[in-house]
């Protein structure tokens, strides 16, 4: 039997402008604004329901250092709301959120404890007049947090009769897909004696260690494009002999697809749009009907690629796809399609030919591999990406990268395309669309 | 691709025409001018790559001999072989027909015909000598942009054309100054996004001071809420004393009343009005028992005077039971007469019935006959078995009548085709032999034509040599005209060098001087006379001999082949049996004569096939009508088995033979109705009996009822005196059951008597106790002390009454003598004066109060207003996905202009290193067609124009080329060209139509090499209205076919 329960989660990022997403409509503006505060609200009644005893915030609250005003009301709202069923909150700032950035300066109820920034400090949480456990915890002061706070940290007794909670927003094992802030490793965290460490920082839901239990929550909510699946937070219940049993809940409010569809097998653009569609229906299903935002990527080599390749024809898919889901209440919101289907051709054999079309392969070729030709080739787009708009908005492209290779792929696919290599037979079922 | 046949439909002259056989290399296409050549070659252009615009200046061909404007084109590729089928009526849509034998309606059919286009097919491909004459016809941007990118595997498209394009879409996208581009657009969006996010931003941070500021006004709203509260206390205060004044100032006015009341201690509740109505009890108690005691002695006296009749009660149920059965009593006597009549009759009708059915049977007996319906579906059966059979029989008749009139009509109409298949008479044997002739004629018919062309060309060569020898004539007279100019300047001159010799010997200088002149003049045209002479010579001895041997030769060759077809035609003649020549109209008869020889024989095997027909059928109707026979025969027989199977029913039945199913069915549905009669008869009989029995029965009932109640036993009228008895038996009983009423009644009476008494004593002990308790000994006494007792009671009332309202109005908190004593020690005017003091205070208070809170209102709508704004979270979300779009834009434009460079880099490389394929092929071609003389062209890079060398690199642009030359080069252009083509597509036929005229022989016959050398790739159609031509070309390339045109045409 569970003598006491909390809620660890982290990376809320209240408030978060969501980036990488390049449509949207009025409905999906609407949805996405509040995406972050929805996902939060669901943590919070999941508390109420189940009437949790404490919840711990393990930084980046915010999603900026100059906190939106709606976000710091909001939160403050949904900490009234909890003081109301008795519910503690503890919260350590992160790497977005950090000490030093703006704050409303409002009147938090008593429930509320925020750990400061200079050392690491620590709550109690006594129920019926007993000690249960103890949370300790540090707040980023500065965002460009370098150096390992897990070190600061007090070594907590094997024999104590509380249940230790360490609090801190951080990046276990250099994790290079994240920014290296707080570094620090497992054997560091396990070396304090804490029975729970409760981090923030990565956004893929991960148990890092079982013993002691060392876990990412994961963000509540998906931030962009590339953040898809369920995302949610950690309920955990504590026995008397400090056992605990930490559970994944799904709190996002608006679920993030990727969807890679192949061509190869698809021989008619009919074809493709009923592919389409079953591969949105399935996003439905396993965002379980809450809304979602799926993009889509058409790769591999097929028939179809020639008209794909057709100014104006993907966003004319794009556009009915969207017609179909518009009346639906669970809807998928099918942010962009991208194209990066290659054209049905052997280039080996055309360029056997010594046809202009050959040479022309050969000289892409020629600039995708020498790096001399490259450099030269990039200056080319600098028209545009060393233009003020384009330094500040644009991000650059390096022509060692598989993007600028992507890139010089779709150029030579918009070419061979347009030179009609390759001019199908009238196909009943193409020429019916 | 190579075309095997083609078949017009309409297409200008030609209607139904059809060439076949077309020789996949090389075919010579040969007829006379006006034969319809070019009309041919553009009918395929036309089916290969459609009609032309009705309103451009083309030749639009209409069918001109009738048909569909349009045809057939029949071709073969690696795959297999299509017909092309295209009509100028439905231009835009071809019918082809696959290898698989599919048919396809298609728009377009270019996979078919490669990529070329049409006007590239009309120049390079196809051609008469005004397209090759002309060098504009390659010069087009469309032929040049094809001449010149031939090998790049690229079809017909335009690079330039899909560069600007690129360009477009760049310019659309980006431009580095500009507002309207896509991504101009976003930045500036982004732009306005920054500035909004700004601006809310800014707003957020004046939060705190606001709520600061809204804090101040709410504690100060605070405190004078409390001061107005007070004050509303004190006003209500001084309400609650106001309004209890009244009670207060009554209360005092009562208590002044009560002390003049004497106090009586104790009355009984009610007792005046308890007194007043046991008094009133008391009196109606007595009254009744009056009146009930007169009631019980009325009861008894009628109870005494009541009779009744003991026998009568005693006989009831009897009486009771006879009067029950008197109305059957009385009916039967009444209807057994008349239902014995009835039931004579009926026995009467039965016997008839019977005599109907037939001797033996009578109403004993007829009961036997089995009349179910078990039987009478067995004579259906029968009878529908009968009739069915002699109904088949009936159409078996019908049919043999009509078969036999069918079987006359065959055979009339078999007689009259035998008739006439022998009124033809036919001249040859059979059809071979009858075709065989027509050939015959066919060839003779073309032999004389040929010898007519032969004999004509022979004449006209003839005529060369007349005019030739009349020249050399001509020419031989000038010799003596010039030996006479010779003589005549001779002997000027040595006159007048005598003359000026002459002159001077004489001084005579102006004569010398003039004869001096003359005789420089002679001198003069001496000279020039002899020079031209000298070249004129030289020049006749080149030429002469070359023109006289070619046409003796040439004269020499026809002679011999007018010979050898005026052989053959006087061989043809003997076959005809023509003694002479024949005209064109002996020939046209004869033609016409066998044509209708054909179709005699075609009638008279017409014939012999029907009446091998009608001979059938008659054999065929024969059998018919003995099948039918034979059926009838059989139906017959099974119609006598069907009568034998009802003679043994009728017998079995017991009925005479001569009855039928139907005359039976209806006998056994008179014997139905006997046995209803019957069974109604015997119903009849039951009821008398019945009703005999019911007479009997109640007149033993009446006898020993009379006897009891003392009544004659032998009474005829039994009902009247039956009637008598029930009445007397009714007033016994009613007497009886009064009796018993009146009993109940008088015990009830006496009862409440003794009941009422008890009442009445009751009641005068209650008014002693009354009196008792109310201290008086009389009645006058007792309601005196009770009204004093009311008096006191209702004062005390009201007092209590005054203090109750006082007590509301004060409320709780406050002592109730407390505020009495506060009313004793005031009056009403100084009350008045306090709370209108007290409000007015509060009035001002309020006042201030408004105000403050308009102040917080303020505040709070700003303070909410910064809290409610969601326009920073729809902003950046906007921000964040234009950053997104710009982002994604700018690798569209990126791929763009990476195309575009790629592209370019490209179009430089092949120009500069692949780019002369085209020249070197078409070079190969000019020194072959030059005979070695210009063994080079030259293309520049990047200009479009053609420069020859000859082999010691002497330059020469096109208009410096003799017209011969510069024809052959643009010939060697479009071979080199189609061959270069070909290298990456399907290889297209090649149409020529006499371009090798203006070619002297030499350069003629390495044309005919070049064709040759392009016919082993290419299909190619060459024609031409010249035979010697037709025959030279088909010398050089012996992997050919010619064809005549003007043999060809199709009925």
């Amino acid at each position: 039997m569970s003598l006491f329960s909390f809620v660890h989660t982290g990376d809320i990022h209240l408030d978060c402008e969501f980036k990488g997403i390049s449509t949207i409509d009025e409905r999906v503006g609407n949805y996405l604004k509040n995406a972050t505060f929805s996902s939060f609200n669901n943590i919070i009644q999941f508390c109420i329901d189940k009437k949790v005893d404490f919840i711990i915030i393990s930084g980046d609250l915010y999603d900026s250092e100059d906190q939106s005003l709606r976000a710091q009301l909001k939160f403050l709202s949904c900490m009234q709301l909890l003081d109301k069923h008795h519910i503690q909150a503890y919260i350590a700032r992160g790497n977005h959120d950090s000490l030093k950035g703006w704050s409303a300066d409002l009147d938090f109820p008593s429930n509320t404890h925020f750990f400061g920034g200079k050392q690491v400090e620590s709550f109690t949480f006594v129920k019926d007049d007993i000690i249960l456990a103890k949370i300790f915890g540090i707040s980023f002061l500065k965002k460009d947090t370098q150096e390992n706070l897990s070190i600061c940290y007090p070594k907590i007794k094997n024999n104590e009769d509380f249940f230790s909670i360490g609090v801190l927003h951080c990046n276990v094992g250099n994790n290079k897909e994240h920014e290296s802030y707080s570094p620090c490793s497992v054997a560091d965290l396990k070396s304090h004696g804490f029975d729970y460490w409760a981090l923030g920082h990565i956004h893929a839901q991960t148990i890092v260690n079982k013993d002691p239990m060392i876990v990412y929550p994961g963000n509540p909510q998906g931030l962009n494009p590339k953040e898809t699946g369920a995302k949610g937070f950690m309920y955990v219940s504590v026995d008397k002999d400090k056992r605990i049993e930490p559970v994944f809940f799904p709190s996002d409010s608006i679920r993030w697809f990727i969807n890679e569809v192949s061509i190869q097998s698809i021989s008619t653009l009919q074809a493709l749009k009923k592919k389409l569609s079953e591969v949105i229906n399935k996003n439905r299903q396993e965002a379980d009907y809450r809304p979602s935002i799926c993009r889509i990527i058409l790769q591999d080599r097929g028939v179809i690629a020639e008209y794909l390749q057709r100014d104006g024809y993907v966003a004319d898919l794009l556009e009915d796809i969207r017609i179909m889901e518009s009346d639906e209440t669970n809807f998928v919101w099918v942010e962009n399609i991208y194209n990066k289907t290659k054209l049905e051709m052997n280039k080996e054999a055309i360029k056997q030919q010594k046809s202009f079309i050959g040479d022309l392969i050969s000289m892409f070729e020629k600039y995708t591999s020498d790096p001399a030709l490259k450099s030269q080739l990039i200056q080319e787009l600098d028209a545009l990406f060393q233009s003020p708009g384009g330094k500040k908005y644009l991000t650059p492209i390096n022509p060692d990268s598989e993007e600028y290779i992507e890139l010089l792929n779709q150029a030579e696919n918009y070419c061979l395309n347009q030179l009609q290599l390759n001019p199908a037979e009238p196909n009943e079922e193409l020429s019916l669309i | 691709m190579k075309l095997d046949e083609f078949y017009i439909n309409g297409f200008g002259k030609f209607h139904n025409y059809k060439i076949e056989n077309i020789h996949p290399h090389l075919t010579i296409l040969l007829g006379p001018n006006e034969i319809g050549k070019s009309t041919l070659m553009n009918f395929i252009k036309r089916v290969l790559f459609g009609y032309p615009d009705k309103r451009s200046n083309l030749n639009l061909y209409p069918p001109l001999d009738g048909g569909k404007q349009g045809g057939k084109v029949i071709i073969t590729r690696n795959d297999g072989q299509y017909i092309i089928e295209r009509y100028a009526e439905d231009k835009n849509n071809v019918k082809v027909v696959l290898p698989n034998g599919s048919l396809n309606t298609l728009n377009n059919i270019s996979y078919l015909v490669s990529t070329i286009t049409p006007e590239v097919f009309n120049n390079i491909y196809a051609f008469g000598l005004d397209e090759l004459q002309s060098f504009e016809t390659l010069n087009s941007e469309s032929i040049k942009d094809q001449l010149y990118s031939a090998g790049k595997g690229i079809g017909h498209f335009s690079l330039k054309e899909f560069q600007r394009t690129i360009d477009d879409n760049i310019g659309n996208l980006f431009k580095t100054t500009g507002n309207k581009p896509e991504i101009n657009i976003l930045f500036s969006n982004l732009k306005e996004n920054s500035r909004q996010i700004h601006e809310i931003e800014a707003e957020s941070t004046k939060y705190k001071e606001l709520q600061t500021q809204l804090e101040d006004i709410i504690e100060k709203i605070q405190k004078e809420e409390s001061e107005k509260t007070e004050l509303r206390k004190k006003v209500q205060h001084a309400t609650s004393l106001k309004d209890a004044w009244q009670d207060f100032r009554t209360r005092q006015e009562l208590y002044h009343q009560l002390e003049s009341i004497p106090s009586i201690e104790n009355f009984p509740d009610n007792g005046v009005v308890l007194l007043d109505s046991a008094l009133e009890k008391q009196s109606k108690y007595t009254q009744s028992i009056r009146v009930k005691t007169d009631l019980l002695n009325k009861t008894q006296q009628k109870i005494s005077e009541l009779i009744i009749n003991e026998d009568l009660i005693n006989n009831r149920a009897l009486i009771l039971e006879l009067q029950k059965g008197q109305d059957q009593y009385v009916s039967a006597l009444k209807d057994l007469p008349l239902i014995q009549q009835q039931n004579n009759r009926e026995i009467e009708e039965l016997n008839t019935l019977l005599k109907v059915v037939g001797e033996g049977w009578n109403s004993e007996n007829f009961e036997e006959i089995d009349t179910s319906i078990s039987n009478k579906e067995k004579i259906r059966t029968i009878q529908k078995s009968i009739e069915e059979i002699s109904t088949f029989i009936q159409k078996k008749e019908n049919e043999l009548t009509s078969l036999k009139k069918e079987q006359n009509r065959y055979q009339e109409e078999l007689e009259d085709k035998k008739a006439s298949f022998n009124e033809i008479k036919l001249d040859f044997k059979d059809k071979e032999e009858l075709s065989k002739k027509q050939t015959l004629l066919f060839q003779l018919e073309e032999n004389l034509v040929n010898w007519n062309d032969k004999r004509a060309e022979i004449k006209t060569i003839e005529e060369k040599e007349a005019l030739k020898n009349l020249f050399d004539e001509k020419s031989s007279k000038p010799e003596n005209t010039k030996l006479f100019i010779h003589i005549f300047f001779y002997a000027i001159t040595f006159l007048s060098f005598f003359g000026s010799l002459f002159s001077i010997i004489t001084k005579v200088p102006s004569m010398a001087i003039f004869i001096g002149l003359f005789y420089i003049l002679s001198v003069s045209f001496l000279f020039f006379f002899k020079k031209r002479e000298n070249d004129e010579n030289m020049e006749d001895n080149t030429k002469e001999p070359q023109e006289t041997s070619y046409l003796s030769q040439r004269k020499a060759s026809i002679a011999s082949e007018i010979e050898t077809l005026k052989e053959e035609i006087r061989k043809q003649l003997i076959v005809f049996s023509f003694r002479n020549v024949p005209s064109k109209t002996d020939l046209e008869n004869l033609k016409y004569k066998f044509r209708s020889e054909f179709t005699q024989f075609d009638r008279k095997k017409d014939l012999d096939d029907q009446q091998k027909k009608l001979e059938r059928l008659l054999e065929s109707k024969n059998s018919e009508l003995e099948k039918i026979l034979q059926e009838k025969k059989e139906l017959e027989i099974r119609l006598n088995e069907a009568q034998l199977v009802w003679r043994t029913f009728l017998e079995k039945n017991k009925f005479g033979p001569g009855l039928s199913p139907t005359a039976l069915l209806e006998t056994f549905s008179i014997i139905d109705t006997a046995l209803e009669k019957k069974k109604a008869i015997m119903i009849s009989l039951d009821r008398i009996k019945a009703m005999k029995d019911s007479i009997v029965k109640f007149k033993e009932k009446m006898k020993p009822l009379l006897r009891t109640l003392k009544y004659k036993e032998s009474q005829t009228d039994l009902i009247s005196t039956l009637e008598r008895i029930i009445e007397e038996l009714a007033v016994s009983m009613n007497n009886l059951s009064e009796l018993k009423a009146k009993k109940v009644e008088e015990k009830a009476i006496y009862d409440d008597l003794k009941n009422t008494q008890q009442d009445l004593e009751k009641v005068n002990l209650t008014i002693q106790k009354l009196l008792e308790a109310g201290g008086a000994v009389t009645l006058e006494e007792f309601y005196a002390n009770g009204k004093a007792f009311l008096q006191r009671k209702e004062l005390n009332s009201t007092i209590q009454t005054c203090d109750n309202n006082i007590k509301r109005i004060i409320g709780e908190g406050i002592q109730f003598e407390n505020f009495l004593e506060e009313l004793r020690d005031t009056s009403y005017e100084a009350l008045i004066s306090n709370k209108d003091d007290l409000e007015e205070a509060i009035d001002r208070i309020e006042e201030s109060l408004n105000s403050l809170k308009v102040n917080q209102g303020k505040f709070i709508q700003e303070i909410e207003q910064i809290e409610k704004k969601e326009e920073s979270s729809a902003l950046r979300l906007e921000k964040s996905v234009n950053i997104e779009k710009v982002n994604i834009k700018a690798l569209e434009w990126a791929k763009l202009v990476l195309a575009k460079s790629i592209m370019k880099k490209a179009i430089e490389a092949y120009e500069r290193e692949k780019q002369p394929d085209v020249i070197k092929e078409s070079q190969r071609f000019f020194s072959l067609m030059t005979l070695n003389k210009y063994p080079y062209i030259f293309s520049p890079l990047n200009e479009k124009v053609i420069y020859i060398e000859d082999d010691h690199h002497n330059r020469k642009e096109i208009h410096d080329l003799s017209k011969g030359t510069a024809e052959q080069l643009y010939l060697s252009l479009r071979f080199g060209f189609i061959i270069e083509f070909s290298k990456n597509t399907e290889p297209l036929p090649i149409m020529m139509d006499d371009i090798l005229v203006n070619f002297d022989p030499k350069r003629f016959d390495a044309c005919c090499e070049a064709i040759r050398m392009l016919s082993k790739t290419h299909q190619v159609l060459y024609f031409t209205c010249h035979p010697d031509s037709a025959k030279k070309m088909q010398e050089v390339v012996n992997d050919s076919r010619l064809i005549f045109l003007e043999d060809r045409f199709v009925s």
